[in-house]
């Protein structure tokens, strides 16, 4: 989906239009998670849970719009504990996945949690940064708006495997049973995010409560 | 209890909601009045159990200006319900009142959600909703829906004076 198409869709609430909301899907997902010392002996590389906030809430959490800005998310909250827990910052990470139930929640998110500053998310899904093969994509697997609404989940597992350097994309695989990636970004072509190191999923909740986490390979 | 219909919708409070049985029965007067806190005398909206500033129990009910200036809003084109449908285009308004703006931080006040009428309650017309933004001057108004329960709601302010409100133009 181009950032032109949600616009020229039908208004459904203004400033919202119909390709700004994402899909209601039924799916399911897991993530298994064990001790960093047993995963050493498993199978698939390594990645490591750095720094987890969970449900974390602005001032008055469900009347959140009573208070401050109505366009300060929980993220402003979260991004306190997030950052010092995990111990890196937005300019370290890698690529992000934030929760895209509508176009705005993502802007929003990624202006709070740090990744620019508050007001120019506008400039920072548009200008390039977030795509596959710019400064740090975002929502590599296309997100609840493009690929299904998974209440944050798939973007887990898109991250786990983006750090593991093993997205599922139309790469071939090697004899070794490794995808054998090209990091060549046209569509169709290759999803992994080249040399990805740490990853950030940023969850939405509602515009008041949100949780985080920060993933590091190996 | 209250129990009524609105616009195909079944509207309830239950009798062990105190505070909103307490503000809609005011509101069937046609009489806004908020919570103010005994303790910090902060007023307070929504009708809530404990004050959120200072978490103090015991509040009474006062009058307070039904005047405000739209912070937000939305513009409803696609009705959930189907007796809204007639209305599209629609406005979802979040008003912040007059009294207490700014406290008790600069970033706060009382914001009451409402949609647009006109003045004899009813949602306004296309035309109306097209001169709303934010920074609209608004006043509110009734809407009665049975008797002993009434929405409170926002028409345009026409003795206000006011800027060019901003709006949504995609
Ligand atoms: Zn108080």
């Amino acid at each position: 989906m181009s950032r032109r198409l949600p616009r020229n869709s039908c208004a459904t609430c203004k400033p919202l239009h119909l390709l700004d909301c994402c899909v209601e899907t039924d799916n399911a997902n897991a993530i298994i998670v064990t001790t960093a010392e047993r995963a050493k002996d498993l199978k698939q590389p390594l990645v490591q849970i750095r720094g987890v906030v969970g449900r974390c809430s602005k001032p008055r959490v469900d009347m959140h719009y009573q208070t401050g800005p109505i366009s300060t998310v929980a993220g402003r909250y979260a991004r306190e504990i997030l950052w010092p827990n995990a111990g890196v910052g937005p300019d370290d990470v890698d690529l992000t996945g934030s929760y895209d139930a509508f176009t705005f929640t993502t802007m929003l998110q990624l202006e709070d949690y740090g990744f620019c500053k508050k007001g120019d998310g506008g400039h920072y899904v548009s200008d390039g940064t977030i795509m596959l093969g710019g400064k740090r994509p975002n929502n590599t697997s296309g997100g609840h708006l493009c690929e299904g609404y998974t209440h944050g989940i798939a973007m887990v597992i898109e991250n786990v495997r983006q750090l593991r350097h093993d997205a599922d994309d139309s790469c071939p695989i090697g004899p070794d049973g490794r995808r054998q990636h090209a990091y060549d970004y046209r569509e169709g072509g290759c999803r992994q995010v080249k040399n990805a190191e740490v990853s950030a999923n940023l969850g939405w909740a509602m515009p008041g409560t949100g949780s985080a986490m920060v993933m590091r390979r190996g | 209890m209250i129990s009524a219909q609105y616009l195909g919708m079944p509207l309830e409070i239950n009798d062990l909601d105190h505070e909103n049985l307490d503000y809609f029965g005011y509101c069937a007067k046609h009489d806004f009045r908020l919570q103010r806190c005994a303790s910090c005398k902060l007023l307070r909206y929504p009708p809530t159990t404990a004050c959120p500033w200072c978490s103090g129990p015991d509040s009474e009910w006062v009058s307070v200006e039904g005047r405000g200036t739209v912070h937000s809003y939305t513009e409803v084109h696609h009705a959930i319900q189907p007796a809204f449908k007639q209305y599209t285009p629609y406005l979802v308004l979040l008003v912040e009142l007059a009294t207490q703006s700014g406290v008790p931080t600069r970033e706060e006040g009382l914001r009451v959600i409402g949609n647009l009428v006109r003045p004899d309650g009813v949602l306004a017309p296309k035309a109306e909703v097209e001169r709303v933004g934010i920074g609209t001057r608004v006043r509110m108004v009734f809407t009665d829906v049975a008797p002993g329960l009434a929405l409170p709601q926002w028409t345009i302010d026409e003795t206000a004076a006011g800027g060019t409100p901003w709006r949504y133009r995609g």
